[in-house]
């Protein structure tokens, strides 16, 4: 067995875990810009059997230096027809753990913490940054992670989630991908798009489209994901 | 086989660096908010580690869509980026808070 096959394995057993929630928001890439700061807003919108669910973030987020990376959100949850109301907040810690480029792959890890806003409900998850250049142009970025829920109006458990993303890097404004969300609520995959404007500067726009079909009768037939961060 | 030994080893297949070859190194300077040089000519086919060292008093950042990276020296400070394996072509560069001046290049070549 050779050393690809070996670290392929690993890969694996680190991400062959029990399927779990996880809300299909993005998938994360291993890296930290040193002193970048940015501003994000971000919606998923999902077909619940014609009943639509959006779920909104917005976030300010700093790199403190080139390995870390924090972010606070405020979660926003609605059903259209009714009104928003507060979801909750969170809390993410972004650690790029190996140099860009220098081993087989890119490695980082990412702490989430989060809170709701009038219940009793908490939660806390570290997940695995992986991310390969396969080609040039060809990228595949993967996130596993493991959370844990609690509170007094929640049951108390485990879940975990992967993330995966193929990526073709065509242009600096457009980056078509394909994507996998898979959790115990959700199994769901999809096509997206992504680029960058740049402003003046060192400011620039990322954004990022996703649309994302059910894989099984579980999930929403249809959900809609997409963002904007604002790095200045 | 102790602890230590096994989180060495496993660290070591997670990385790749089990068999880690010598790579081929260059140097970038930053002064007055130019590359020097302008134009590196690397090999193809190889991981190479740029070391990029700022000589002036203020920040830059190299970034390059072509070669996917972007990294920040602070002023006075060195910053290393490892590139490739790439196939032979010219890779254009830039310092993103001066584009007009620190512009440079990256030819790869058999």
């Amino acid at each position: 067995m050779n050393k690809f096959s070996i670290q392929c394995g690993l890969l694996l057993c680190t991400l062959n875990t029990l399927p779990v929630y996880a809300e299909m928001n993005r998938v994360y890439h291993p890296y930290v810009e040193q002193y970048e700061r940015e501003l994000e807003y971000g919606f998923t919108l999902r077909d619940f059997n014609n009943e639509k669910e959006l779920l909104n973030r917005a976030g300010i987020g700093y790199a403190w230096n080139d390995k870390i990376f924090t972010e606070v959100y405020l979660l926003t949850e609605s059903i259209t027809h009714e009104g928003k109301q507060i979801r909750g907040y969170e809390a993410e810690i972004k650690w790029q753990l190996t140099e860009q480029g220098e081993y087989w792959a890119d490695w980082g890890l990412l702490l989430e913490a989060g809170t709701a806003r009038e219940i009793s409900s908490h939660e806390i998850s570290l997940g695995i940054l992986w991310e390969k250049e396969l080609t040039n142009r060809w990228v595949a970025t993967a996130n596993a992670s493991a959370e844990y829920e609690y509170g007094s109006d929640i049951v108390d458990e485990f879940e975990t989630a992967l993330r995966a993303q193929l990526r073709y890097r065509y242009s600096v404004t457009i980056e078509p991908a394909i994507e996998f969300y898979l959790d115990d609520q959700d199994w769901a995959a999809g096509p997206a798009l992504m680029g960058t404007v740049k402003l003046s500067g060192r400011k620039q726009m990322r954004w990022e489209l996703g649309l994302l079909f059910g894989l099984d009768e579980g999930t929403p037939e249809n959900t809609v994901r997409g963002g904007f961060e604002f790095e200045f | 086989m102790n602890n230590s030994i096994k989180y060495t080893l496993f660290a070591s297949l997670l990385l790749g660096a089990t068999t880690k070859a010598e790579v081929p190194t260059f140097t970038l300077e930053i002064r007055d908010h130019l590359f020097y040089p302008a134009q590196l000519v690397v090999p193809a086919n190889t991981k190479v580690k740029l070391i990029i060292i700022n000589r002036d008093a203020t920040p830059e950042e190299f970034e390059s869509y072509e070669l996917n990276r972007e990294k920040i020296i602070m002023g006075g400070a060195k910053a290393i980026i490892f590139i490739g394996p790439l196939l032979p072509g010219d890779y254009p560069f830039f310092g993103e808070f001066n584009p007009k001046t620190a512009q440079g290049l990256i030819r790869v070549e058999n």
